[in-house]
């Protein structure tokens, strides 16, 4: 006999739709609708069952109540186990045969970071995350478990709410060596809006993305109404606030003034001159001579129209030049679940002004989120991004528009001494010839921006149903687009380096449709053995234009056009590129406890040559749940102990062309522009314009190149996984690289675009997580990872030792054969068969007693030996303390500032100039350096050295830039709930990042370098600086 | 998606796999001009030969002969590159123009390309000694070339003008490359000038020979009888200042890094040359804004903005010459006086005056000159002296081949150079670091006593026989 049950579901006072209420042993049942209510017909004696992902399953016998009231609990161990995996699959973390890794929205947003990889830093462990400098908008590389690709992509894919989005740079920055740095396409995501972050970090994971997959996924669900309680709609408002410095600065040398050869010249860009106490004294422009006892002239000062005689003094040129910067991130957001439907609508904004005059970020996002249940069967749902991002930079490098405040002598005013003359405001008065510009001047007059116009979304329609009782079926299909504009410009403006100054006008649209099928099959085949399987079919379709507009020489200054330029070209380029995938996915689970999943992906790419278009990449994968065994049961301290392997073989296409022609360029070499040559070519009234072979030739027989990894790993949970330890081993051998084989120049052409050469990478990735202390009022969370990873040539191509990433003709950054990825090449010192340096003996050398220069070689190592992040967060009552340290042990860089400023003769190790000193190094007959140089007879030997010397040598300038930092520190406090007419509540916290740095690498941050590249982190030339900060937020929902 | 979708989906539409070789040749000439006859080595050879002294930076290096820049691969690779590039470019239109490729036929073109094949060629030799040729330029076939001896490249040489000379002799279907041509393109009959020029080049290269045995004064004279009849034909390069620059110039606005030279100035320049006041001009910057310093060479504090410059450096447009009718003239001066001591006077005064004359030298000036300089000996010696300082302008790369063929020959007292480290006057370039790093065979030519090689080993046709 059967009777109506009625009853209400509640966590705590609030109601719980959703919860699927069973008659336990059958499969009849329902869902508790919006009020948290049910009504059910139920036979005598039977109990129900209430189950709600989240949250603990619970039975209760119905007795004869009619009416009952049920408490869920939240169960943390479920929530954890559900991980969401390659193409939006929901698994449990049980079953899997690999590494992933998930970061709390929480953790990602306790500081207010405005940038994605920012916010990641020191949370995931095989992840190396290389910021280029502190500037808003500045790229990040972020490397997956090291690299596979000498000159490729090394870059994660992003797949947002299901879309795989661009994340990377529309444009290199190619050699590094000059101009603004350009951002990458993830600066478009608004870290407040991620509901929650999976890395799938190994190939196995991510098997199933195919061709894209190769360097690991960030799989990102953007905030939704699902699961939201109680069925109001529910409103966020959340703002942080943090202001900027300048994280280091570097130390001077206050003795000496402009000049070298210890004399004073005005327009030397030295401070190898006399004692800034004895400038009066000089003969040119003292006033001791001429009747002004005491002061000196300044001819820059002349120019400015200021009085010329001044007392000697030093200056912080470093100091005045940087400002406060600050970022304001604020977010605003709805979202709300009805029975049927959920939904999220979100807005933000984040402004940002930078350290360093003129550069800045403004940012803006909308998105809108819905998903609806229309019966038992469809599903539907639709996910709309909008984005506009408007970044303002300053350049570095050649170009480096901080060269004269990182470098300027002690002795010259700087800030004080106007930039340009009175008369005429693009004619620069500098304390140095004006190969770079006057950092006033130039935050003044020259622009780098970039502003991008961007959507990204996607829409689904799901059926799902039973084909018997132990079988289902889900049927998804996707259609996502991701179409964005990016403008830059780039202007030097007239008066740029004394000339008539150029602009460029460059962009990309870019388009990229995604389609995406799949077809899920569950059957149970018994109550202990499971099967799943998964089928589909992706189309990624990518349509790109760039252009480029080229203006040179203005003829006037303050109008920064390209119609104000007397030479204009223009270049536009297409690429249209296809991929097809068709891929398949089966999965057997026995008791689970062991789990065995295999894969396979077919892609067909239109970017490959004829015939070689088609690549099958198969993985598979095992896990072994030890603690589910019998006699585990007993060892109850041990909750969890797993051992999982996986095999994937991934791949990466090439971009392949048939050769073709191109106008030839002569930018490069001696020349910025103008260049000796640029078409078209007036002559005579006649427009010539020439082509001639592009100096890459392709080889027609290109073949994607391959990853084959393997993985070992074991996750152990103790004390009911209060404490959890996860191992990864894993290995990566990439054959058949696709890069640019660098050939002879006496063929003709300068690189061969083919396969070859090898690279393996090690990587072991240990995470920690313990809660050594839980009360009701108090905890405490430990969370540590722990990254080692050594990518290692094995070998290029047949006679090619080292091919270039990018830098100078030397120093620069190579991928070499038989060492780690990359390293730094450059000249080296002179050495012996035994490997200690070499001086010059010849006495009548100015340099006798210094080091020799040798041929070019490997200079550094930029490989770190490890990267450990560590997080502990404690919880008192509302309040909440946390800190992320990051340490990265061992690895260099080639330091440029640093070297320059030993060259320059401004930095504080220059200093001491009168003590005599024996260079640390060996005669040729192997005996000890014993020539003294230096001392009161020899007073331009530090000069000689810095100068001279190292300045020529690379080597002198490679650093080891180790580092500790404390990433993040917060502290919370959450009032007790529902402040306000009890509905709101508000959080309240403050933060600092990038604080107490503790480096090898001497006076700069080692977080500053050049390029968006695989070079990224490793080559520094008076490159944007890096910053630290401290802020405070606010965080109220109603 | 079939292949042919995925073809059509992955066709350039940016750039052309084909284009005619007018369209080729157009740089060849140009690069031929700004990246060889004008480029690095020449950049270099005026600091060696002290028409210039390096002030600053790269060039201060090479002036102080800091070993780091002149014996590394690097220092020069950009002109190595540019040489090579400039070949394969020529290689291609000449492959086009050949029986069996799409232009066969073209003869005019075809001599041209080889008229300037043999001049790269040369400049390339000169520079470097053996260097890859039968090997080069042909990267299907051979990856890593094999270097050639300078004698059998100059035998190539040969060859490549007298092909040039016959092809530019035929009669062709093929429209004229008009102003794709921009040396000789505007001129009436272009293949004239061109066959002029390819003259005026054999008799530069015998002269170079004619120590070595391999040719005689007379070879010289013969060609330069065929070549150049006035400064009119002379092969000369007119730049825009534009979207065309003399690299002197630019390299003056983006580097400056030259400075006046002592030696020329005080040692090898008559005090009366009217050239003086044009060769050396204060630097814009400097304190005197009238008489210019000099620079004293090898050893000059390093600093811009204070030593003087050239008035040449000023001037966008300022001529480039592949070869110049001055120089023509001097090697009939020179060729005349060595077959007969004292009847070399005439023709070295005519080549005086050419060179003057392209130097903006007034003509009164001139006959003043002239006059002054009427009771030097007009020797051999003196001769290939004036003309070491009417090379000044731009033609260092053969004021640098003089004098090293004035050593082999045990004459290079013809010149007084300042430089300290004497035992440090490099002999040739070291080899392209692209090469070095990706072809060992020219790495093992280049690793010869650590590169100091440079220093020791002369070129074969500067080695005394």
């Amino acid at each position: 006999q059967e009777r109506t049950v009625t009853g209400t579901v509640a966590d705590g006072s609030d109601p719980l739709p959703g919860v699927t209420v069973i008659v336990s042993g059958t499969s009849n049942g329902t869902i508790t609708d919006l009020d948290g209510k049910f009504s059910l017909s139920v036979p005598e004696g039977a109990s129900l069952t209430f189950s709600f992902v989240g949250y603990k399953t619970q039975t209760i016998p119905v007795g004869t109540q009619s009416n009952i009231s049920v408490g869920m609990e939240v169960d943390a161990e479920e929530l954890d186990e559900v991980v969401v995996t390659a193409l939006g699959q929901q698994q449990d973390k049980k079953s899997l045969g690999y590494a992933v890794q998930g970061v709390e929205t929480e953790d990602l947003t306790r500081t207010g970071n405005s940038g994605l990889a920012g916010a990641m830093q020191g949370k995931i462990s095989g992840v190396d995350i290389k910021p280029s400098s502190g500037m808003p908008g500045a790229s990040t590389q972020i490397n997956i478990r090291g690299a596979r690709s000498f000159t490729g992509n090394n870059a994660p894919l992003y797949v947002i709410d299901g879309m795989p989005i661009a994340s990377n740079p529309d444009f290199s920055t190619g050699n590094s060596v000059s101009g603004a740095d350009i951002s990458n396409r993830a600066v478009d995501i608004d870290p407040n809006d991620i509901e929650s972050i999976n890395i799938l970090k190994g190939q196995a994971a991510a098997a199933l993305y195919g061709i894209r997959a190769s360097n690991g996924v960030i799989i990102i669900n953007t905030k939704s109404g699902k699961g939201q309680k109680g069925g109001r709609p529910v409103v966020r408002i959340a703002n942080f606030t943090s202001f900027e410095r300048v994280s280091r600065k570097p130390e001077y040398q206050t003795t000496y003034a402009q000049g070298f050869n210890g004399a004073h010249a005005q327009g030397s860009s030295m401070a190898w001159g006399p004692l800034v106490s004895e400038l009066p004294n000089d003969p040119t422009y003292g006033g001791n001579s001429q009747g002004r006892p005491g002061l000196y002239r300044v001819s820059q000062r002349e120019r400015a129209g200021l009085d010329p005689w001044v007392a000697p003094a030093t200056y912080d040129n470093f100091g005045d030049y940087f400002r406060t910067g600050y970022t304001i991130n604020t977010s605003a957001s709805v979202s709300q679940a009805t029975e049927h439907a959920n939904y999220s609508v979100g807005l933000s904004n984040a402004t940002q002004q930078g350290i360093a005059p003129s550069t800045g970020m403004n940012r803006w996002n909308a998105k809108g989120k819905f998903d609806a249940t229309l019966n038992e069967h469809f599903t539907t749902g639709v996910s709309a991004n909008y984005v506009t991002t408007t970044i303002d930079k300053l350049s570095a490098g050649n170009d480096a528009s901080l060269a004269g405040v990182y470098a300027a002598p002690t002795s010259y005013d700087l800030k004080g001494i106007p930039d340009a003359e009175p008369e005429d405001q693009f004619s620069q008065i500098y304390y140095r010839s004006p190969t770079f510009d006057n950092p006033y001047w130039a935050a003044r007059n020259n622009e780098f921006t970039e502003s991008t116009n961007r959507f990204y979304g996607n829409a689904y329609i799901q059926y799902e149903t039973d084909i018997k009782d132990n079988m289902d079926i889900r049927f998804k299909y996707q259609l996502g687009v991701d179409a964005y504009t990016t403008h830059y410009q780039d202007i030097f403006e007239y008066g740029h380096r004394a000339g008539a100054g150029y602009m460029s006008n460059y962009g990309v649209t870019n388009n990229v449709i995604n389609s995406l099928t799949t077809l899920n099959f569950n059957w149970d085949i018994s109550s202990e053995s499971k099967f799943q399987a998964i089928l589909g079919n992706e189309v990624n379709d990518t349509r790109k234009k760039t252009y480029e507009q080229n203006g040179n020489a203005f003829n006037f200054g303050g109008w920064k056009h390209i119609t104000n330029t007397n030479v204009i070209t223009a270049n536009e380029n297409q690429r249209d590129t296809r991929t097809v995938g068709f891929f398949a996915s089966l999965t057997y689970s026995y008791r689970s406890m062991l789990y065995l999943t295999l894969t396979g992906r077919n892609d067909y790419v239109s970017n490959m040559p004829r015939g070689n278009r088609s690549f099958f990449y198969p993985s598979i994968s095992a896990s072994w749940v030890v603690s589910e065994m019998d006699f585990m049961d007993n060892l109850d301290k041990v909750s969890l102990l797993k051992v999982r392997a996986s095999f994937a073989q991934v791949g990466q296409a090439g971009d392949y062309l048939d050769n073709y022609y191109q106008t030839p360029s002569y930018a490069g070499g001696w020349w910025s522009n103008p260049y000796p040559i640029q078409y078209p070519l007036n002559i005579n009234n006649n427009n010539v314009n020439s082509f001639t072979r592009f100096q890459q030739i392709n080889d027609p027989n290109l073949k994607p190149q391959n990853t084959a990894s393997y993985e070992v790993g074991a996750d152990l949970g103790f004390l009911n996984d209060r404490i959890t330890l996860s191992y990864t081993y894993s290995r990566q051998n990439v054959t058949d690289q696709i890069f640019a084989v660098p050939l002879a120049a006496s063929t003709g052409f300068s690189e061969l675009y083919t396969n070859g050469g090898e690279l393996h990478t090690d990587a072991h990735e240990v995470i920690l997580t313990a809660i050594p202390v839980e009360t009701q009022n108090f905890s405490w969370l430990i969370n540590l990872n722990f990254s080692r990873i050594v990518s290692k040539v094995d070998k290029l191509a047949d006679g090619v030792e080292s091919i270039f990433l990018g830098g100078f003709v030397t120093p620069q950054v190579r991928a070499a054969a038989g060492y780690t990825y990359p390293v730094i090449y450059g000249s080296t010192f002179l050495r012996d068969d035994e490997g200690r340096i070499l001086v010059e003996e010849d006495p009548n050398s100015p340099y006798r007693g210094m080091p020799k220069p040798g041929p070019a070689g490997i200079i550094g190592d930029v490989n770190p030996d490890f990267i450990l992040g560590f997080t502990n967060t404690f919880n008192y009552k509302n309040w909440s303390l946390g800190a992320t340290f990051e340490w990265k042990q061992g690895g260099e860089m080639y330091s440029g500032s640093n070297g320059l400023n030993n060259l320059y003769g401004v930095s504080k190790v220059t200093e001491d100039r009168t003590s005599t000193f024996v260079y640390d190094g060996y005669l040729a007959d192997g005996s000890k350096n014993n020539i003294v140089r230096g001392g009161s007879t020899d007073p331009q030997a530090y000069q000689y050295l810095y100068s001279d010397i190292e300045g020529n040598i690379d080597e002198a300038y490679i650093y080891e830039n180790s580092f500790i930092k404390l990433r993040e520190l917060s502290l919370g406090y959450k009032f007790p709930k529902k402040l306000i007419k009890g509905t709101t509540t508000l959080g309240l916290s403050a933060f600092a990042r990038n604080i107490l740095i503790w480096t090898e690498l001497p006076n700069f941050d080692p977080e500053s370098s050049q390029g968006n590249t695989n070079m990224a982190g490793s080559f520094e030339r008076f490159s944007m600086p890096n910053t630290n900060s401290f802020g405070f937020g606010v965080d109220i929902t109603f | 998606c079939t292949e042919d979708i995925m073809d059509e989906i992955n066709k350039n539409p940016n750039n052309p796999t084909e284009v005619p070789s007018r369209l080729i040749i157009t740089d060849a000439m140009n690069s031929s001009v700004v990246s060889v006859a004008n480029g690095d080595y020449a950049i270099y050879a005026s600091v060696f030969i002290e028409h210039q002294v390096g002030v600053f930076n790269q060039l201060y290096n090479t002036e102080t002969r800091n070993d780091a820049s002149v014996t590394s691969a690097t220092t020069y690779n950009n002109a190595w590159v540019a040489s090579y590039t400039t070949m394969r470019n020529l290689r291609d239109v000449i492959g086009k123009c050949s029986p069996g490729g799409s232009e066969d036929g073209n003869y005019h073109t075809l001599g041209i390309a080889q008229v300037l094949m043999a001049y790269n060629l040369a400049v390339v030799t000169d520079a470097c000694g053996d260097v890859p040729w039968t090997e080069a330029l042909d990267p299907t076939q051979f990856l890593r070339p094999n270097l050639d001896t300078q004698e059998s490249i100059y035998e190539a040489v040969d060859q490549l003008l007298d092909d040039g000379i016959a092809n530019l002799a035929k009669t062709s279907n093929f429209a004229a490359l008009g102003a794709q041509d921009v040396i000789y393109g505007l001129q009436t009959d272009p293949t004239e000038y061109w066959t002029k020029f390819a003259y005026g080049l054999k008799a530069r290269y015998a002269m170079r020979l004619v120590h070595k045995g391999k040719a005689t004064y007379d070879d010289v004279l013969t060609n330069v009888g065929l070549s150049f009849a006035s400064a009119d034909e002379e092969a000369k390069y007119t730049y825009n200042g534009a979207t065309s620059f003399n690299p002197f110039y630019l390299l003056f606005t983006q580097r400056d890094m030259y400075g006046s030279s002592k030696s020329l100035d005080s040692l090898n320049m008559n005090a009366a040359d009217p050239r003086k006041a044009k060769y050396f001009v204060p630097h814009p910057d400097a304190t005197d804004q009238v008489n210019p310093e000099f620079a004293p060479n090898g050893t000059p504090d390093q600093i811009q903005g204070r030593y003087g410059i050239s008035s040449y450096f000023q001037d966008p447009v300022q001529t480039t010459y592949l070869m110049s009718y001055h120089e023509l003239k001097f090697l009939e001066a020179e060729a005349t006086e060595r077959k007969g001591a004292g009847t070399g006077k005439t023709l070295a005064q005519a080549a005086i005056t050419a060179a003057m004359t392209a130097a903006k030298i007034d003509a009164a000036d001139i006959t003043a000159y002239l006059t002054a300089i009427d009771g030097e000996a007009f020797d051999a010696k003196y001769i290939l002296k004036e003309k070491y300082v009417a090379f000044y302008i731009v033609e260092p790369l053969e004021a640098y081949a003089d004098y090293r063929r004035m050593q082999a020959m045990g004459e290079d007292d013809y010149i007084e150079l300042l430089n300290p480290q004497p035992a440090k006057f490099p002999l040739r370039f070291t080899y392209g670091a692209d090469d070095v790093n990706n072809n060992e065979n020219v790495r093992k030519a280049q690793e010869k006593d650590n590169g100091q090689f440079v220093y020791t080993d002369p070129v074969w046709w500067a080695s005394p026989n």
